[in-house]
């Protein structure tokens, strides 16, 4: 009786088990397609009232939040590895470009929390863009970006580095964009990340250090 | 407009109304002819049917009904497609998951990818390339 009592229990707990990854599933996908419709109705209402710059940009960013939501969903909201976020996000700007390469990756196996891991995504997506617009992807393929990030095992933190070089030279912006609002405001109050963003001469160079989940890397 | 696609048929298969929209004009951007976009499993094999399509872009599900049956239709008269999706290209039936996938929210330079592979299966759609062609049947 005890042991089957127990079968009963296990074949409880899986349908259970089985009801939250399909309703996780769900959600995800339900989430996607929201986005898709924030997309079109933007893409509806700034048709030829904005410009193009502005419709772009937009657009842009609802598809890095979307890829970002994307992989916390297949990992069901745990975490998500940092070489997947920089490579879902770095992919539509020449990351595995077979004809020339633009971008260095190097780092070892470290997991970040979703809520990091949303930032972080957003972070590279304006990096990236402004590096498209004014910095190392906007020159031809002279200009290269290298990203690179350790975990100290110790401390439980990771620095990570994203530094361009080859483009034209930089000058500071003259007013604060969404990406500096996104690394004051998102990554150093919102994750308790050190950040520094420096429009160095020889290019822009982002330096994070940030808490990841102890044993990382 | 010269664009690679100037004049290629496109089908496109999305029950909401909005995403259509917004496919509608990502695929003339790229110099497509819309054909649709229908709205269900029916309305998409009558008009794959009646009308000259090139490509087809295919949401998996049209308001609860599975599209693959389109996807069969449009296999069997060799006509290349790709199917788009919220959901993971895992959820989808064995039989469909070596099909091109488009996750949505769709990405422009994704689709237009994706379209050129669907539409010039053999090799990278170039004017480079078009131009080693007609030197080659050339006399």
């Amino acid at each position: 009786m005890q042991h089957f009592s127990s079968f009963v229990d296990l074949s409880k707990h899986k349908q259970e088990e089985d009801r939250l990854r399909f309703l996780l599933s769900e959600l995800n996908h339900r989430t996607q397609n929201t986005l898709a419709t924030v997309q079109a109705i933007a893409m509806q209402t700034l048709r030829g009232a904005a410009n193009k710059e502005v419709v772009d940009a937009f657009e842009g960013r609802i598809l890095a939040l979307s890829k970002a939501h994307s992989l916390l969903g297949r990992k069901h909201w745990e975490t998500a590895s940092l070489r997947d976020v920089i490579d879902q996000i770095l992919q539509p700007f020449g990351l595995n470009d077979r004809r020339v390469a633009r971008f260095s990756v190097v780092g070892g196996n470290v997991r970040i929390q979703p809520k990091a891991a949303l930032t972080l995504a957003m972070l590279f997506h304006e990096l990236a863009t402004n590096a498209a617009k004014h910095g190392a992807l906007s020159n031809g393929d002279a200009g290269k970006i290298d990203i690179a990030w350790q975990a100290d095992p110790k401390s439980d933190r990771m620095r990570l580095r994203w530094q361009e070089s080859g483009g034209p030279p930089v000058t500071p912006p003259g007013r604060k964009g969404f990406g500096s609002r996104l690394i004051e405001g998102g990554l150093a109050q919102d994750l308790g990340c050190e950040v520094r963003l420096d429009y160095e001469p020889l290019g822009v160079v982002c330096r994070i250090i940030m808490p990841v989940p102890a044993g990382a890397g | 407009m010269n664009s690679p696609f100037s004049g290629r048929r496109v089908l496109v298969v999305e029950d909401e109304m909005l995403v259509a929209w917004l496919l509608e004009d990502m695929l003339a951007d790229l110099g497509c002819a819309v054909v649709g976009p229908a709205s269900s499993v029916d309305q998409a094999l009558a008009m794959i049917d009646a009308e000259v399509i090139d490509a087809a872009v295919l949401d998996v599900n049209l308001n609860g009904q599975m599209s693959y049956p389109i996807a069969d239709a449009l296999a069997a008269r060799g006509m290349p497609f790709v199917l788009s999706t919220g959901y993971d290209r895992d959820t989808l039936l064995d039989n469909y998951r070596t099909f091109p996938v488009l996750q949505k929210p769709i990405q422009r330079s994704e689709l237009s990818d994706t379209l050129a592979k669907l539409l010039n299966p053999k090799g990278e759609l170039s004017v480079e390339s078009a131009i080693a062609a007609i030197a080659e049947t050339s006399p």
